[in-house]
């Protein structure tokens, strides 16, 4: 091995064994996330820096079998293989302890293939507290591999393991050749019975029959018909209520600090089209994407912190009955959680999906999961609707998610039930034991869903928000006569030594030619031209212009709405939020009245407004006609609900 | 006014509102339309006779 490249090593393994967990304790902050080239399967590799030099590791999905006929499985394989780029040096099979005897099988798939591995005894603890205490040599002897007890959590045998990998990679030793490892195939006892055989040696006995009490009775009660969703539906209302009491003091932060930057930049540089353009296209428009970044850091770290707690498990089971009923399959529970962060991961997983019609329906309904390109645009209009009151807020906004649920699973039985009629499939899931969860987890996972954030803003919006500028900014009015009548003034003023009433009059007169500029821009007479469409939700030709670019990506809202105010309105405004409440339309009303940001807040849960989500959907159904479809059926139903919103709270 | 084309920082905002529209509108252009992304480059392990460089030869 040549030592100028690191040597790879592949962790593999059964889901919830502790492998994402190892990794983060062997890698940490050094690891990225991608996809498979050609594939929608996530993998995350990261460099692991030992004394004698690094190696690379890479962090598999986790699987029940290499043999299945699933992207992961065939990902897996192929990794394996080397069919996917070079094969790795050495595998890290990573074993639960608490689960033995069917992670055997699993290892007896991988050491049939003849990969150098080493194998990582994780859940020990676990499997000690059930008094379960297993020998780790006994077990390396059956494999002919080493095997190493090993936690990502407590960091015991870490360092170990990372050596053994990298001296089994070095010397690419392949696993005992004299092992007649068995073949794990469905209605064969053969490997189970070699399992065991293994267990027993290793000092496993059967162990109890019934599990813990207390695991039995939450799990009874997470995975209750009634007692589960409100569970559930709970635990959601609670954690964005939480999100949004915690994320005011860093959001406060932002805002002020990038209206200190735009101010100075204001102060700084003459008067000009370059400095309106930096201050109010480039700060402001990517600004008020920014300040919602803390909001999406704090969904995700509680996310990943429920999720470890093997709560979300449950969850997924106690809504799988819900779902049926509904006309979906159980495996459509992933891709549509999969949804909520964003909607094409979501549709692209849907291929693990068997039938046709489930996966079509699954396809139609995953858009309307509230993914986090609306999270800005619920932050925004949820805190104008309910500005005194937080926790208002936080049920609107958890009432969004529940809005976008219930719109894809009516959405989902209404397919089922004409066009994509048929019988549908039970779902098997294994549901992992309750664990403390790992705080360093949660905070890498907020970590790479916040970079994934900041490089849409650093691309797409800052994109959007330079071209909208401009075209708010161009044709050029000519000043009004009352902005000329006031400038006349204002010299007088000078004149007379009042300086302070004529930087009040010069104020003046810039505003109202900022005002007539923002009526007669190229973005103003597109917003005339389509506003029409857009009346019965209350919406002015500023908030259908907001609409229109969104389409594009939805966030893109918040940015536009305060590019057209900033241009339009007191530029010396600080705050996004405060100059968006200040906002007002070309007749003086507020720009966001009750009944508009309610309609607009119904609007963005059930309208398509995602161009890529469309493509997508053309693509994976088979067809524009499911895209066309799909669009027409979210379009109308988000303007008919949006306009009622609209009468109703206007009322 | 219509446009400042005698500004030179009109021509600079317009140019920057050009690249910006370019992002927005690639992903969207027909394939041929847009730039190929390069070969990322594959990792080749130096060996001599089958044995890494670094290990004595017998």
């Amino acid at each position: 091995m040549n030592n100028a490249v690191p040597a790879t090593i592949v962790l593999v393994g059964n889901p919830n064994t502790g492998k994402t967990t190892l990794f983060n304790a062997l890698c940490g902050a050094r690891a990225r996330t991608s996809n498979f080239p050609g594939s929608t399967v996530e993998h995350h590799a990261g460099l692991c820096t030992l004394a004698g030099g690094a190696v690379e590791v890479i962090d598999l999905p986790g699987v029940y079998s290499l043999e299945l006929d699933l992207p992961e499985s065939l990902v897996c394989a192929d990794c394996i293989a080397g069919r996917l780029g070079p094969a790795p040096d050495a595998v890290v099979l990573v074993l639960d302890a608490t689960n033995l005897q069917r992670n055997l099988q699993f290892a007896s798939s991988v050491l049939r293939r003849g990969v150098p591995c080493v194998a990582a005894l994780t859940m020990t603890d676990a499997a000690r507290s059930a008094g379960l205490v297993l020998d780790p040599a006994s077990i390396g002897t059956d494999l002919g591999i080493p095997v190493i007890e090993a936690s990502g959590r407590t960091g015991i045998g870490l360092a170990q393991l990372a050596h053994s990998a990298r001296d089994i990679a070095t010397r690419l030793a392949p696993p005992n050749p004299a092992i007649p490892y068995p073949q794990a195939s469905p209605g064969t006892s053969t490997c189970a019975d070699w399992a065991s055989g293994i267990f027993e040696r290793a000092g496993g006995r059967p162990t109890r029959a019934g599990m813990d009490p207390l695991t039995e009775r939450l799990d009874r009660a997470f995975t209750h018909p009634v007692l589960g969703l409100a569970a559930f539906l709970t635990t959601m209302a609670v954690l964005f209520m939480s999100i949004f009491w915690l994320a005011g003091y860093p959001m406060d932060a932002i805002d002020a600090l990038i209206g200190a930057l735009a101010e100075s930049v204001r102060s700084l540089m003459p008067g000009g089209l370059l400095r309106d353009f930096l201050a109010d296209g480039l700060i402001g428009g990517i600004g008020a994407t920014l300040v919602f970044l803390p909001q999406i850091a704090l969904l995700f770290f509680l996310l990943a912190l429920l999720e470890d707690t093997g709560y979300l498990a449950r969850a997924a089971l106690s809504l799988d009955r819900t779902m049926r009923r509904f006309g979906l399959p159980g495996q459509a529970f992933l891709p549509l959680l999969s949804s909520h962060a964003c909607a094409l991961p979501g549709i692209m997983s849907t291929r693990l999906i068997p039938g046709r019609r489930d996966r079509l329906a699954t396809i139609l309904c995953a858009p309307f999961m509230s993914c986090t390109a609306r999270i800005p645009v619920y932050v925004l209009l949820c805190g104008l609707l309910f500005a005194d009151a937080p926790w208002l807020a936080g049920i609107a906004f958890a009432g969004c998610y529940a809005l976008g649920i219930a719109a894809g699973l009516g959405t989902a039985w209404l397919l089922r039930t004409t066009i994509l009629a048929g019988e549908g499939r039970a779902m098997v899931m294994e549901l992992p034991p309750y664990r403390r969860p790992s705080l360093r987890t949660a905070l890498l996972v907020s970590r790479d869903r916040s970079a994934l954030f900041l490089r849409n803003a650093a691309t797409v919006i800052l994109s959007i928000s330079v071209v909208m500028w401009w075209l708010s900014a161009f044709p050029r009015s000519e000043p009004v006569p009352q902005s000329q009548a006031l400038r006349q003034v204002a010299e007088a003023a000078v004149a007379a030594g009042d300086e302070l009433r004529a930087a009040e009059l010069v104020a003046a007169a810039e505003s109202l030619d900022a005002q007539t500029q923002a009526r007669s821009s190229f973005a103003a007479r597109v917003g005339d031209a389509v506003q029409p469409v857009f009346e019965p939700l209350g919406l002015d030709r500023q908030l259908t212009m907001a609409v229109l670019t969104s389409f594009l990506a939805r966030e893109v809202f918040v940015n536009t709405v305060a590019i057209q105010v900033q241009s339009g309105d007191d530029v010396s405004d600080p705050g996004t939020m405060e100059s968006m409440r200040a906002a007002t339309r070309d007749d003086g009303s507020p720009l966001f009245s009750r009944g508009t940001c309610a309609a607009l807040l119904i609007f963005y849960v059930l309208a398509m407004q995602c161009l890529p989500t469309l493509v997508l959907t053309a693509r994976e159904a088979g067809g524009w006609r499911w895209a066309l479809l799909q669009l027409g059926w979210m379009s109308s139903i988000a303007w008919i609900a949006g306009a009622i919103a609209f009468r109703l709270v206007a009322a | 006014m219509g446009f400042p084309v005698d500004d030179w920082q009109f021509w600079l905002v317009t140019a920057c509102a050009l690249v910006g529209a370019w992002f927005v509108l690639k992903p969207f252009l027909p394939a041929a339309w847009r730039p190929r992304p390069k070969p990322r480059p594959t990792r080749a392990r130096l060996t001599i006779g089958g044995k890494p460089p670094d290990e004595p030869l017998p």
